[in-house]
């Protein structure tokens, strides 16, 4: 089985290779064209942020692409890269500041410093950058998206929106944005047309999101932890939205205690983690799954044709550990050594 | 084995018993604040930092200990959160004790050498190995005593010093003592300020966010009530207000303020065969942490903690000698992640100690803890000294030790758990000492076994503390000393020398920040007036990760001082001295990415009257 599922893959990169190849005005455009991206996000105040790429057939990892190629240190806490055209921007949290590359030679472009506080999520809308931003995390009043002039990499304008902005997504123009909190908390997920800010309620600390084949929004909210007994603790929940009317469609809900952080979508299905357990379900599910499918250290997880990508941040003071799966039999099928807790996988 | 060790050491003994008697007058007794630093430390290297070295050393105990002892510190940042590793183990395994008393957090298990401030204490020592037995939780690596002595004669001086250096960075310190034969009233209060705007050598960036400023007071009060009878008061308060810098990566925007205070009541009572001493302390800890220094929104943490104590010496014979004490304690603390909670410690100590003839002695200590939060295990020392000639000491001590889980441990809102056990290790040591001529050299070896150390453990986006960890230490320390005279004046060299090897006892990877090579020395030289003094440092790389992947290079910085005295001025003793701070311009980092400052100038001028 899984000699069919390493057979299948290869086939599969033969056939990517292949049809760069057939398109001869396509020179390869720099040394980490195609494969995967790993950002590692460091530890905060160690300045071991870092950029991991895995070659297009996995044969290999080259660590600190962004220390390598520009001879300098990327940066303190990276959260996220966001993509436009040939460039890539690397949002570093703790260090506020957004590195922008070449996304395939990944040599620096420029550096924007000005206009953030706690820069999170990175992207292009409308062909303008939008950059969710914590504000200070503990004030709940000083949050915003900033929108980046991509022609400048100036900010060149805000929208203030509620406590902690986090993950966006672009439908058509419109700005999905989940609000995990900053270090309060939220539960609502903001809708952005034009400078236009409306809100949905959802559980508390909505995080990761995305569209499903349809177009609709699915939404992973943390629910808010508390141990303590005193009433603090809220379910988790994943929310569906209905994009047509931007009404909240089903909600499942978790146990008490149990709070998922992960969520991702491949063919049809959804994969999410809570707990150090992976779970697979089906779209049309009225119930959350009991079952895992996987079980170990997830800091973050992404799947992909077929594939599932984990990332294990171990001790987040050592190299961490990037994981692929196969989503059909769950075997696993390669393992790095990346970076200082890798968090999220970009396929380049 | 030990068994053996100890006959090899008594058959030793008889072979050669001559010597020399250092029993500790009642005077010591009296004086000083921590008697059985001297009285049960015999199989244990104590280190003691002298008064001139202290005042050379700038404000910290950071700056004093790193260029004096073998500690190693992880400083984030010139003046910023300080920690330490003492024979390669953990932050929380060295215990700081003031005038006897534990001070180390309730809350974090640790102490920050920064928000210490050296001149308000008389004596500082470094006591290396277990000292859980005498001082309690945390004592692992080697405990750091900050003493304050008295003196009992009729005077009253007043000293002023006043100070500036590179960085706009200030300190005025004003002190008097008033005494007579039967009390003594001592009063000391400092003020340290700095803007820390250093340049971050190699770029066109400085320091930012890294000023600080530091208010302390030390009051101190002893008095003989009669012949037999003393009262004494120890009190220290220090408010600390920094801002801590980022670095290289990014720009600090917090800021911490700490407010400290100890308060120590002592009667001591000494009859012909005993001594019985009284004591009530209060320890009390209370920190603000501004994520937005320009916010008012911050966390804290506060803890007080009451100490009653009573200890009971008594000598059969001028060889044996027997303490007990009985300790209660009660920690109340409280803090933005943490409910409130409430510790209650009840100990009980046992220590022997016996002098066979004039040469030899050992000692005996026990001590067993009772408490609401942990389960104590029995702890031990045994040491001893023996002087195999008038120029040989042999120095042996066997402990099991431990470090209680602190209350972010225990009860930190999300992960705290309520069923930690203590950090226990146990260790060996030893030592010798060598005299001859004008030379003093000092060779010491330690292991250090520590198990169920408390490790967060991240699991998705939290973290749970478990007792998984085990680290392995050994190594050895040696030390020289030469003093003597030279062209009429004073010549001191000393050198101080450690190779630590501590390893994570389960994936048998070096511990992060523990440099495997450190050495320090210095020389001076005073002639008259005039005294001129160098010292240097030199820090080995260490690893920034937990597998060995990155490394942070080693660094080699020296200073160089020079001082001048102008006796009896119009009855007004002046002295002034200038120092250069990193003479060679040297770019190092003591944590990533946390540049240190470059080359800078200090200044002070002492007037005692």
């Amino acid at each position: 089985m899984k000699f069919y599922s390493i057979a299948s893959l290869l086939f599969s990169v033969i056939l990517m290779s292949c049809s760069d190849d057939a398109n001869p005005s396509s020179e390869p455009s720099g040394a980490y064209d195609g494969g995967l991206l790993i950002l590692n996000e460091g530890s905060f105040g160690n300045s071991n942020a870092s950029v991991s790429f895995v070659s297009p057939d996995f044969s290999e990892i080259e660590n600190n692409i962004f220390q390598n190629t520009n001879q300098r240190i990327l940066g303190d806490v990276a959260q996220s890269i966001g993509f436009y055209e040939h460039e890539a921007f690397i949002v570093l949290n703790s260090s506020n500041k957004i590195e922008v590359v070449d996304r395939y030679s990944f040599e620096s472009i420029t550096t924007i410093t000005e206009g953030f506080m706690s820069p999170r999520y990175f992207m292009v809308a409308n062909s303008k950058a939008y950059v969710s931003d914590w504000g200070n995390p503990t004030n709940p009043s000083d949050d915003f998206i900033a929108i980046v002039n991509l022609e400048t990499y100036t900010v060149e304008n805000t929208i203030p929106v509620s406590e902690g902005p986090e993950r966006m997504l672009n439908k058509n123009g419109k700005l999905y944005v989940a609000h995990l909190g900053g270090y309060n908390s939220n539960n609502v997920v903001s809708v952005i047309e034009g400078t236009t800010v409306t809100e949905i309620e959802v559980n508390d600390n909505p995080d990761e999101i995305f569209f499903d084949d349809s177009g609709d929004l699915w939404v992973l909210c943390q629910g808010k932890i508390d141990w303590s007994g005193n009433g603090g603790d809220t379910p988790g929940a994943i929310v569906k939205i209905s994009t047509n009317n931007d009404e909240v469609e089903k909600i499942l809900e978790f146990e008490p205690l149990n709070h998922p952080d992960l969520m991702t979508y491949d063919n049809e299905t959804i994969y999410f983690g809570a707990g150090g357990q992976i779970f697979e379900m089906a779209m049309d599910a009225n119930t959350l799954p009991t079952e895992p499918v996987l079980q170990g250290n997830f800091y973050g997880m992404k799947a992909n044709d077929g594939l599932l990508y984990t990332t294990d941040a171990t001790d987040f003071a050592s190299q961490g550990i990037l994981r692929i799966f196969d989503l059909e039999t769950f075997n696993d099928l390669f393992a790095f050594d990346t970076g200082v807790a890798p968090t999220k996988v970009y396929f380049n | 084995m030990m068994k053996k060790l100890f006959f090899l050491l008594f058959f030793a003994f008889f072979l050669k018993a001559t010597g020399q008697n250092d029993s500790i007058t009642y005077l010591d007794e009296v004086v000083l604040s921590d008697i059985k630093l001297h009285e049960n430390s015999d199989g244990f290297k104590v280190l003691k930092i002298s008064d001139s070295t202290i005042s050379r050393n700038g404000k910290s105990l950071t700056d004093l200990l790193r260029f004096n002892s073998n500690i190693y510190f992880k400083e984030n940042g010139n003046g910023m959160v300080s920690s330490v590793a003492f024979r390669g183990t953990g932050a929380a395994q060295t215990a700081v004790i003031w005038n006897g008393i534990n001070i180390n957090s309730s809350i974090n298990g640790q102490t920050d050498f920064n928000t210490i401030y050296t001149a308000g204490y008389d004596n500082i020592l470094v006591r290396s190995g277990g000292g859980s037995v005498l001082y309690g939780s945390g004592a692992i690596g080697g405990s750091v005593h900050l003493n304050n002595s008295f003196r009992f004669t009729k005077h009253f001086d007043k000293e002023f010093k006043t100070a500036y250096g590179s960085y706009n960075s200030l300190e005025n310190h004003l002190g008097f003592s008033y005494g007579t034969t039967e009390l003594n009233l001592k009063v000391d209060a400092g003020f340290v300020k700095s803007d820390n705007d250093y340049p971050y050598l190699g770029t066109s960036r400085k320091n930012v966010n890294g000023e600080y400023e530091n208010l302390n007071l030390n009051v101190n009060f002893g008095i003989f009530l009669n012949s037999k009878n003393v009262l004494k008061f120890y009190h220290n308060t220090f408010l600390g207000d920094r801002n801590f810098s980022g670095g290289l990566f990014f720009e600090g925007n917090d800021k911490y303020i700490a407010e400290n205070s100890r308060s120590l009541l002592e009667w001591q009572q000494k009859g012909e065969n005993y001594r019985s001493t009284f004591r009530f302390a209060q320890v009390f800890e209370y920190y603000q942490f501004f994520l937005d220094k320009n916010s008012s929104d911050f966390s804290f943490g506060k803890t007080n903690e009451w100490i009653g104590q009573y200890n009971f010496r008594y000598s059969f014979s001028s060889a044996i000698k027997i303490d007990a004490q009985l300790e209660y304690s009660s920690t109340n603390g409280t803090g933005s992640n943490v409910d409130s909670v409430e510790r209650n410690v009840l100990s009980g100590v046992l220590l022997y100690s016996h002098t066979l003839g004039e040469k030899f002695k050992y000692g005996l200590q026990l001590r067993k803890e009772f408490a609401n939060d942990y389960e104590s295990p029995l702890l031990f020392a045994f040491d001893t000294n023996f002087s195999v000639s008038e120029n040989y000491n042999l120095k042996f001590n066997l402990s099991r030790n431990f470090r209680m889980p602190s209350f972010n441990d225990l009860y930190w809102e999300t992960g705290g758990n309520n069923d930690l056990k203590p950090e226990t290790s146990w260790q060996a040591e030893i030592g010798q000492e060598y005299k001859f001529n004008s030379f003093l050299l000092s060779l010491n070896g330690f292991l250090i076994k520590s198990t169920d150390l408390i490790k967060w453990i991240p699991n998705g986006n939290m973290w749970f503390p478990e007792n998984v960890s085990e680290v392995n230490v050994y190594g050895f320390e040696t030390g020289i000393n030469y003093e003597s005279k030279v062209a009429g004046g004073n010549f001191l060299a000393s050198g101080n020398y450690s190779y630590t090897i501590s390893k994570n006892g389960i994936t048998d990877r070096f511990l992060m920040y523990v440099p495997k090579n450190k050495f320090t020395g210095s020389l001076a030289y005073s002639y008259q007036n005039i005294s001129v003094f160098y010292q240097s440092l030199f820090t080995d790389q260490v690893f920034t990760t937990t597998d060995e992947s990155a490394v942070l290079e080693g660094y080699s910085i020296s200073n160089i001082g020079v001082s001048f005295k102008f006796l009896k001025q119009k009855k007004i003793n002046f002295e002034v001295l200038f120092k250069l701070n990193n003479i060679y311009n040297q770019k190092y980092q003591v944590t990533a990415g946390r540049p240190m400052p470059p080359r800078n100038f200090e200044t002070q001028l002492t007037l005692n009257f």
